[in-house]
């Protein structure tokens, strides 16, 4: 093919950069390309997105990755799920575990039987039904398997991980397979004239680098994409009104937990992420409510042990870019657009971003069609995120704090309103084109959130009612079984993946 | 919470197919909680001689009971393993669309764009790589000792025996049927229907009524749009294509529209879709005085905004070249079941229905429109194709790309063997692909075809059943 493109110039390391940096280097091997990754030092990276979701497992197998490398490498625990404590105030807490609840019976969804045994004598928590969320309230953990007829196929990992340390390990792979590294700030981006297409990036030292496609990794400035080529900035700040973070890691006082933690706070909402030797802890709030010190004290007062690092601010203002990718630059990470790690979808719109630059892999004409549709389809991720970010806010039951109050009376968009809507009705659960959340994840929320339908399937009928305590009762029974003979979470990172043997990969 | 434990009453009117699948459906999913009466009021759907049942309603069948020895034996059914298409415009735009996708995909890359790389010429890629054209052409269907995966075939039935095997396995399971041009129906206050009167008896505490006629008064709103098209007419045809065609019945305002069009009296329909390409060579090299191509026939594409779960399925009506009326409303009625509520005035379920049937429609609506916009410009209009369709073409023009949503009820191969078959051809190939080494992608593509030649040996003749796995 003649009209190839050659040089491919990725503007910021971090985790965004180098996870673009390695996947290309997967794919584009041949020698025709030519990948180079700007970087400074002195620019450090955001280091949040320390939690995942299972997507983050595809990227690495796709990548060749070894995964006890990968976890050895990162000081990565295992990630069951998100324990939400305290969003419908006082004590409560709910997890959206990484997995199904029950199964289907005469093709009705499990939940329908679940909200009919609510009005029978014989009470069930809808938590019972999840081997996810009894590995991980048990702190137990076994790497599920592929058979559907057993009941360890019925959940998904993903993994906590130092964020840092896994940018480091893809420059390694990446360096390995060809991309070169420059040390520069980018100084100058400089269009042409005529086509305002990126020419080159110009660095502090006066370095020109030319490049055919850019990869804008500069983080929340969005250097090229948005100081450069000016495509505009959605700012969702009316639904997801946190524009604050402060994080800080300290050491680990007890073995790791495998879920994540999201604590509410009168303005915001405390992350805590248990890694291998340390734990990430962070205070997402609105600065309307409360200032940074307000907030850095909440923070330091709920965080046991020593504290490693200084704590560290954030200023980010939710949305997304008008387009994620402009001329020949495609913004990826924090550049493209900012969701709080509510859900730990940071990374997983990274690899989405850069997975779908791939199968929309330019040539030197960047047809305008492959543009449109990258867009597309990157703006919908972002879009679906959104919706059931705001669920989480909307329905939280902290009564009489004005943060939370205003969040529970806002307006909210109507593609929620709709699904809302339907599940309030009857319990179904609108089928989305989602490639992140799915039926069991949009039902954690709900019913962790206390979203109660006001009638359940009528075709749980045809099962009678003594009939369905006893499976309810068989399955919980199963699932306390696969529970009992599982290894401690430790135990498995001991035999797998501990960081304690790390090598020299 | 609204509990429900109780027994539904069903009404169908109508004593169409559609009526006694619903009723069969519904029944069995619903077993002892519903009772259902079809009210034939003496008017039913005309019924095409032949019908195909599409390659997605094995589930269906099995729940209703009907195994491939029914469909074969009692339903006169014969398997195909995909669709035919004959443009009649320039012959060699015919193709042939398989229920399974043909070739394989690598990593981010379709087959075609495969076959492109290596400079094969891959026009007739769904005839060259495909199982289904294989034994479609050969007459065949897998044997007991056929080792590679089943295939994904249709059954195409005499509709009346389907019809009648339907209705005895709707009877047989208790649903009532009361035969009464002396109906009436009743609405409540906030206009729901329930209750009906038939001579004098009345039937109360209606849940939900499923309306099977097409000029039934309460059916939902609904915004008609004309979508024309072409199809092969056979005016003072003596041939006996019965067999195998579609006879394609018509309404009385359709047949007095189709001969002010044509100026003279036609006697039968045929679906062009059902004709194998000999008879369809056989068609067109005939007396031209044999044949005459019309256009405009109405096909009304409906926006469902019912505002209650009193649907009215017979109007899940999908275009002629896309075949798929029976899966269609196979799927409707698993929507309707899904999202059955024990509110009468529950409007929130009513309104996920129509989203549902619309999003269906819309994409069946699509796949149609290409088809129409892909034949030649002399003889087809290439209006209706939708603004995605629009994109999706324009996409694929330039690297053979194409994306759809994971909900997309249509499968992207039939996109692509439209687009492919009427010789739409994308200008270059993935750029990536030039990192793959050519030679293997050819040994792979040999080795596709070799299998297809190994499984054909593996075949028995159509008529037989295709074994389960």
């Amino acid at each position: 093919m003649s009209n190839r493109i050659k040089t491919i110039v990725i503007v910021g390391g971090g985790t965004a950069g180098w996870m673009a940096a390695a996947a290309l280097s997967r794919y584009l091997f041949s020698g025709h390309y030519h990948i180079r990754l700007i970087e400074s030092e002195q620019i450090g990276t955001v280091g949040v997105g320390e939690a995942t979701i299972p997507g983050i497992r595809d990227f690495n197998q796709k990548l060749g990755i070894n995964e006890n490398d990968f976890m050895r490498a990162t000081h990565a625990t295992f990630k069951l799920g998100i324990q939400f404590e305290g969003w419908n105030g006082g004590d409560d807490k709910y997890m959206h575990p990484f997995g199904f609840f029950g199964h289907e019976l005469n093709g009705v969804p499990f939940h329908h039987y679940w909200l009919k045994s609510q009005q029978l004598s014989h009470k069930f928590e809808l938590e019972e039904f999840s081997l996810a969320y009894q590995l991980a309230i048990n702190n137990k953990f076994k790497l599920p398997n592929n058979d559907p007829k057993s009941i360890f196929s019925t959940f998904f990992y993903a993994f906590h991980l130092d964020a840092s340390r896994y940018a480091v390990f893809l420059r390694k792979y990446a360096e390995n397979r060809g991309v070169l590294r420059t040390e520069g700030k980018v100084d100058t981006v400089n269009l042409n004239p005529e086509s305002g297409f990126i020419d080159s990036v110009t660095l502090d030292d006066r370095t020109q680098i030319k490049g055919d496609l850019f990869i804008d990794c500069s983080g929340f400035r969005g250097l090229l994409i948005e100081k450069a080529l000016g495509v505009g900035y959605q700012d969702w700040s009316h639904w997801l009104p946190c524009n604050r973070a402060v994080a800080v890691q300290s050491e680990s006082l007890e073995e790791p937990l495998p879920y994540t933690r999201a604590i509410a706070r009168d303005a915001g909402w405390q992350w805590r992420i248990p890694l291998q030797h340390r734990v990430g802890n962070g205070y997402v709030y609105c600065d309307k409510q409360i200032s940074d010190d307000e907030a850095w004290q909440t923070l330091n007062a709920n965080v046991p042990g020593k504290q490693l690092t200084e704590p560290n601010f954030l200023k980010f203002t939710t949305g997304r870019r008008d387009k994620i990718w402009e001329k020949n630059c495609v913004s990826v990470g924090l550049s493209s657009g900012f969701l709080e790690p509510l859900e730990s979808t940071s990374i997983h719109l990274i690899q989405t971003a850069i997975m779908k630059l791939i199968t929309h892999f330019p040539d030197n004409q960047f047809a305008q069609e492959d543009i449109d549709d990258y867009n597309q389809q990157m703006c919908s991720q972002f879009d679906q995120v959104k919706d059931f970010l705001i669920l989480h806010y909307f329905k939280n039951g902290r009564k009489d704090i004005p943060f939370w109050d205003e969040c529970r009376t806002m307006a909210i968009p109507d593609s929620l309103k709709e699904r809302l809507n339907l599940f309030q009705s009857s319990g179904h659960i609108q089928e989305c084109s989602s490639e992140i959340f799915v039926d069991p994840n949009w039902l954690a929320v709900y019913i962790g959130q206390k979203v109660k339908p006001n009638s359940y399937h009528p075709l749980t009928d045809t099962i009678p009612n003594e009939q369905l305590i006893n499976i309810l009762n068989q399955m919980k029974i199963a699932i306390g079984n696969a529970v009992s003979q599982c290894p401690t979470h430790q135990q498995t990172i001991q035999n797998y993946c501990s960081s304690a043997s790390e090598s020299n990969l | 919470m609204i509990t429900s434990n109780k027994l539904y009453r069903l009404i169908v009117l109508g004593n169409t197919l559609e009526a006694w699948l619903a009723a069969a459906y519904i029944k069995r999913k619903m077993n002892h909680l519903v009772e259902i009466t079809i009210v034939d009021n003496g008017q039913s759907n005309p019924i095409a001689q032949y019908i195909n049942l599409g390659s997605t309603t094995h589930l269906f069948h099995k729940i209703l009971g009907l195994t491939q020895n029914d469909m074969i034996n009692f339903c006169e059914g014969k398997i195909h393993f995909g669709q035919s298409y004959y443009s009649i415009g320039d012959k060699s735009k015919s193709f042939f669309i398989p229920y399974s996708s043909s070739g394989f995909e690598k990593g981010f890359f379709h087959f075609h764009q495969l076959l492109s790389r290596i400079n094969e010429n891959f026009k007739n890629y769904n005839e060259s790589y495909s199982i289904n054209f294989a034994l479609e052409k050969n007459n065949k269907v897998p044997s007991q000792s056929y080792r590679g995966p089943i295939p994904d075939y249709s059954f195409v039935v005499n509709s009346s025996r389907y019809h009648e095997k339907i209705k005895s396995i709707a009877l047989s399971m208790g649903v009532q049927y009361i035969q009464s041009t002396n109906y009436q129906l009743k609405t409540d206050a906030n206009g729901t229907i329930n209750e009906l009167t038939v001579d004098e008896e009345k039937i109360k505490n209606i849940s939900h009524v499923i309306n099977t006629l097409v000029n039934f008064d309460s059916q939902p709103n609904k915004k008609s749009s004309k979508a024309s098209y072409r199809t092969v007419e056979i005016v003072n045809q003596e041939s006996d294509y019965s067999d195998i065609a579609l006879q394609w019945s018509l309404d009385e305002e359709s047949i007095i529209k189709k001969q002010k069009l044509m100026g003279k009296q036609f006697i039968k329909g045929y679906h062009p879709i059902y004709l194998s390409m000999q008879q369809i060579e056989a068609i067109y090299s005939a007396d031209n005085k044999t044949i005459a191509i019309i256009e405009d026939v109405i096909s009304d594409t409906i926006e469902w905004s019912a505002n209650k779960l009193n649907i009215s399925l017979s109007n899940l009506e999908t275009p002629p070249l896309v075949v798929c009326e029976l899966e269609h409303f196979a799927a409707s009625l698993a929507d309707f079941i899904r999202l059955f509520t024990v509110e009468k005035n529950n409007t929130v379920n009513a309104k996920e229905f129509n989203r549902l049937v619309n999003q269906r429609q819309k994409s069946i609506d699509d796949l149609h429109h290409l088809i129409l916009y892909q034949a030649s410009s002399k003889l087809t209009p290439s209006t209706g194709v939708s603004s995605k369709i629009k994109k999706m073409i324009e996409l694929y023009k330039t690297h053979g790309r194409f994306s759809l949503s994971p909900i997309e009820p249509v499968k992207a191969h039939y996109y692509f063997s439209v687009l492919i078959g009427n010789h739409l051809l994308p200008k270059s190939y993935h750029p990536l692909l030039d990192e793959l080494d050519a030679n293997q992608i050819k040994a792979e593509v040999k080795g596709l075809q070799n299998q297809i030649e190994i499984a054909l040996q593996f075949t028995n003749n159509k008529g037989d059943l295709i074994p389960k796995r």
